[in-house]
């Protein structure tokens, strides 16, 4: 018998022949130079505020930082600075924590009614909100003190609650923060969904193992994020310790640095040096940030296709719906109420007198040109700086999301730089922004865009973060499908990711515009004619000591501010609305 | 991936939100970024030009800048008296603290755009920045008394008002507080708020006290368990809110606006006290030159001396000006001019040691 071999027909030359390999090292090198000029272009953006800052505190030899010593009080301020950092952090991740895990155990019904409600603390400026504390909680005539004070369990001319004493300075930047917690879980809960929760219990888990063991587990990603996120926050806190640490001279890192910007000549060399501890922090923080969450991979969920599944015990109704009320009413609406009050009031004082009502104050301060002005601007550079950050956080979240696909270290750098704006206190960024902007040749001094930049750069790590968290629970099996499906990267991205991630992008563009529209720090600095914002002429307000007038520009930005978040929802589409 | 109709109309719709979102930021970008302009300075356009002509100029360009550190009402009278004068011409009020000066120096390295004119109570920075403040060409410069000028022909003082005012809560205090040893009395220890920023003028304050008083005083006002707010108007709301009860500190004008709105507050002028002067300078890298000297013309006439002392808030430099008070001869004007870095680490050390307990 003989065999016969088929021989296997040569393939036809065709021009369209597979690349050569030369061709295809050009293809490849294209995205590598692409990605490698978008860092560069990042460096430059993230750096540019911090590097000359540090130079002056390294120029002349170091003079900065020699003359740290003849600082007095300074080990003191750094101890109550931590003390604040850690404190608020702890505070703020079981207030956030436990707020999210009892919107997550009540009804469908009424998480649609008080799903949005925990965000209200960060609606109101924060500069209004600390204000709103002090008219609540001030020792001798605040509103909740003098309440509590005519019952029997307190006595007493004075307290019981000290606001302006250093544990309750930390007790209200970590309720403040708590709803920054709140967002980064309730987001991680909702991706999580309740299959896993499910499986365990139906293999006999209890409620409490299945927190335990499953749930609190899987959110680890989110509470590394939210935990770094809340103590640096805390670290660079100015706007409380400002108001509240004042009068009994408690001072941190951030309003010591104010004080030296106060001055003039501003010392920059000291500055810089009092400032680079928190940069050294911050740094360190971001680096056990990034070795404690590991691979990301591991806690992906797989979404939200069964909830609502189980029933929900009256029991659980009701403490969940106490928790997040209580909380609601002592973090958002007490303060708000007190606002509202003092700015219908002649003038503040610590007594309630509805017959002594009057609106002067609205009209005074609505016919202010300035104020006009102050929400224009605002909004403008707000909106702007909302889609350009969320643009670039995206692709950066994108870059550090797929590192196996891109060339090292180009995911590991921008992972860095995207956290580093993290690192520094708004009133240094300011300063540093100043420094750059003032340049001869560069000419933005005083415009909107050098406010629109610097809102950009602050604000990349919140939307870079709020988009790996997205993509993280997303997990990559509709990308990698595009992919083989033949569409390119691009198209993936635009036709995929983006239509997946949009109520991502809905939630963290309304977390961006409310931390923009409250911007203060950097404002400050670079304000100018026609480019002065709400919060800054609030502060004008509040430093002449025109409480009834804070008061309203505080309520006049509260409802900017709320607009502004409808909107972004709205566009966001009903899951945004659920999420929130 | 199976995509439905939905879903496919709702990513056309993403992609039709995104360019146009991209779109519209690029053109918001494009326009924020104009605004500024390359360096400047007017000095030789204004030199030798005649009133009439600056006048004209002024109505042309037709707004004013004015950075200030003053109390606003005080700003909004004066802009109002103006207007009536000049209707053309638009007054901006940008108010700020030390923050200010800074912001100035960028403008004037840069030739940006930014103040015009800059009011404020702290001469040093005129002092300092005496090449760049256009002259007072105006006619009613040469009203201003002699020695009443931070720099001769260039920056006059306008008014001065009286700083260290002693003020209380009569809900609170029985006895009126008229010395300042009254300070010391026991029932107004924990309860007396005091400015704890050691700024130029703070530390002046604090000079002023230890050569009028002695050290000791500060010591013992310190063992008073002081209640440190940011500034005299702040610590004056805290007085009229009943969360401290007596002040050394305050602005007339807001203690004023506070009396007239029913707070139950009360206030005298100590005999030797220490007081503060509000000046003016026009800059030579401002956008609207004529329109600067024109306001700071203004300034020095009757008509915006008096927009300037309204009810009695402080002293014109001018003389005959309707309710202008008198700041007695035995008041300390704040001089700025010791108050170098070293200077203030020292009064900080100062303030640190007895004050702040």
């Amino acid at each position: 018998m003989s065999t016969a071999t088929l021989e296997t027909p040569k393939a036809p030359a065709s021009p369209q022949a597979a690349p050569t390999p030369g061709r295809r090292r050009l293809k490849v090198d294209r995205g590598r130079v692409g990605w490698m000029v978008f860092v560069v272009v990042l460096g430059v953006l993230v750096l540019a505020p911090i590097v000359p800052l540090q130079w002056q505190a390294l120029a002349d030899g170091a003079d900065g930082y020699a003359r740290l010593g003849d600082v007095s009080g300074l080990g003191e301020v750094f101890t109550t600075t931590l003390m604040l950092g850690f404190g608020a952090t702890a505070l703020g991740l079981i207030l956030g924590t436990a707020l999210a895990l009892a919107m997550n155990a009540l009804p469908a019904r009424w998480q649609s009614i008080l799903g949005f409600m925990p965000v209200l603390p960060m609606v109101m400026p924060s500069v209004a909100h600390v204000v709103g504390f002090v008219f609540l909680f001030s020792p001798d005539n605040g509103y909740v003190n003098t309440f509590l004070r005519s019952l029997p369990f307190f006595d007493g001319e004075t307290g019981p609650v000290n606001v302006y004493s250093v544990p309750w300075i930390i007790i209200y930047t970590g309720t403040h923060l708590a709803a920054f917690v709140y967002l980064f879980v309730r987001t991680g809960l909702t991706n999580l969904g309740a299959d896993y929760g499910l499986a365990a219990r139906v293999n006999g888990a209890g409620g409490l193992r299945v927190l335990l063991t499953v749930t609190l587990p899987l959110l680890r990603p989110t509470f590394v994020y939210a935990g770094g996120v809340v103590f640096l926050l805390s670290l660079g806190q100015f706007t409380g310790p400002l108001v509240l640490g004042g009068r009994e001279n408690v001072d941190v890192l951030a309003t010591k640095l104010y004080e030296y910007m106060g001055d003039y000549p501003v010392d920059y060399p000291l500055a810089a040096a009092v400032g680079s501890p928190l940069l050294l922090v911050a740094v360190v923080m971001v680096l056990i940030q990034r070795r404690m969450v590991g691979s990301a991979k591991r806690f992906v969920g797989q979404g939200a296709s069964s909830r609502g599944v189980e029933t929900v015990s009256k029991t659980t109704t009701a403490v969940s719906a106490t928790i997040v009320i209580g909380y609601v009413l002592i973090a958002a609406i007490l303060p708000l109420l007190a606002l509202v009050y003092v700015s219908v009031s002649p003038y503040w004082s610590g007594t309630i007198d509805f017959g002594a009502v009057t609106l002067q104050h609205f009209s005074d301060t609505l016919s202010q040109v300035a104020v006009y002005n102050a929400i224009v601007t605002t909004l403008v550079v707000s909106i702007v700086g909302v889609v350009l950050s969320i643009a670039l956080g995206m692709v950066i979240a994108h870059g550090i999301h797929h590192k196996d696909r891109l060339a090292y270290p180009i995911p590991q750098v921008l992972d860095f730089l995207a956290n580093l704006p993290l690192s520094v206190p708004a009133a240094l960024m300011g300063f540093g922004f100043l420094f750059v902007v003032a340049q001869p040749g560069i000419g933005l001094y005083g415009t909107k865009a050098s406010l629109i930049i610097a809102y950009v750069v602050i604000m990349i790590p919140y939307a870079v973060r709020y988009h790996l968290a997205t993509l993280a629970s997303l997990g990559s099996q509709s990308t990698e499908a595009s992919l083989v499906a033949g569409a390119g990267a691009l198209r993936t991205f635009f036709l995929v990711t983006v239509p997946l991630s949009r109520a991502g992008i809905a939630s963290s563009a309304a977390m961006i515009f409310v931390l923009l529209s409250h911007e203060f720090g950097v404002s400050l600095l670079l304000k100018g004619p026609g480019s002065n914002v709400l919060s800054v002429v609030l502060y004008q307000q509040y430093s002449t000591g025109a409480y009834p007038a804070v008061a309203v520009i505080a309520l006049i930005m509260t409802v900017v501010t709320a607009i502004g978040l409808l909107v972004a929802l709205k566009i966001g589409g009903k899951r945004a609305l659920e999420n929130m | 991936m199976n995509c439905t109709e939905g879903e496919l109309m709702a990513t056309r719709r993403s992609m039709k939100w995104s360019k146009a979102a991209a779109l519209l930021t690029a053109g918001a970008f494009v326009l924020s970024a104009c605004g500024s302009s390359g360096g400047r300075d007017a000095s030789e356009e204004i030199e030798g030009k005649s009133w009439d002509a600056i006048i004209a100029d002024a109505r042309s360009e037709g707004e004013v800048v004015v950075y200030n550190n003053y109390d606003q009402e005080m700003v909004t009278r004066v802009a109002t008296e103006f207007n009536k004068i000049y209707p053309e011409i638009k007054v901006t009020s940008e108010k700020g603290n030390q923050d200010m000066f800074a912001t100035l120096d960028a403008q004037i390295a840069t030739g940006t755009d930014g103040a015009d004119l800059f009011m404020n109570t702290l001469p040093f920075w005129f002092e300092k920045h005496e090449a760049d403040l256009l002259p007072a060409v105006g006619p009613n410069a040469d009203s201003v008394p002699d020695g009443r000028w931070v720099i001769e022909g260039s920056v006059p003082n306008l008014i001065a008002a009286p700083y260290s005012v002693f003020v209380w809560n009569t809900d609170a205090v029985n006895q009126p507080i008229e010395k300042w040893d009254d300070f010391l009395r026991p029932d107004l220890k924990g309860k007396i708020a005091f400015k704890g920023d050691v700024n130029v003028s703070g530390a002046d304050f604090l000079s002023f006290l230890t050569d009028e008083l002695g050290e000791g005083y500060l010591e013992a006002l310190g063992n008073q368990n002081l209640k440190m707010y940011q500034s005299g108007g702040t610590a004056t709301q805290a007085v009229a809110a009943g969360e401290v009860v007596a002040t050394m500190m305050s602005v007339p004008s807001l203690l004023m606006s506070l009396q007239k709105s029913g707070a139950h507050i009360d206030y005298r002028f100590p005999e030797n006290g220490f007081a503060l002067e509000m000046s003016v300078g026009a800059l030579k890298a401002a956008k609207h030159p004529n329109a600067a000297l024109v306001f700071n013309d203004f300034l020095l006439s009757k008509e915006g001396q008096a927009a300037m002392v309204g009810d009695g808030v402080g002293a014109a430099v001018l003389e005959g000006i309707p309710n202008s008070v008198e700041v007695a001869s035995s008041y300390r004007m704040h001089d700025s001019a010791p108050y170098d870095s070293a200077e203030l680490a020292k009064w900080q050390g100062v303030a640190d040691r007895y004050l702040a307990k």
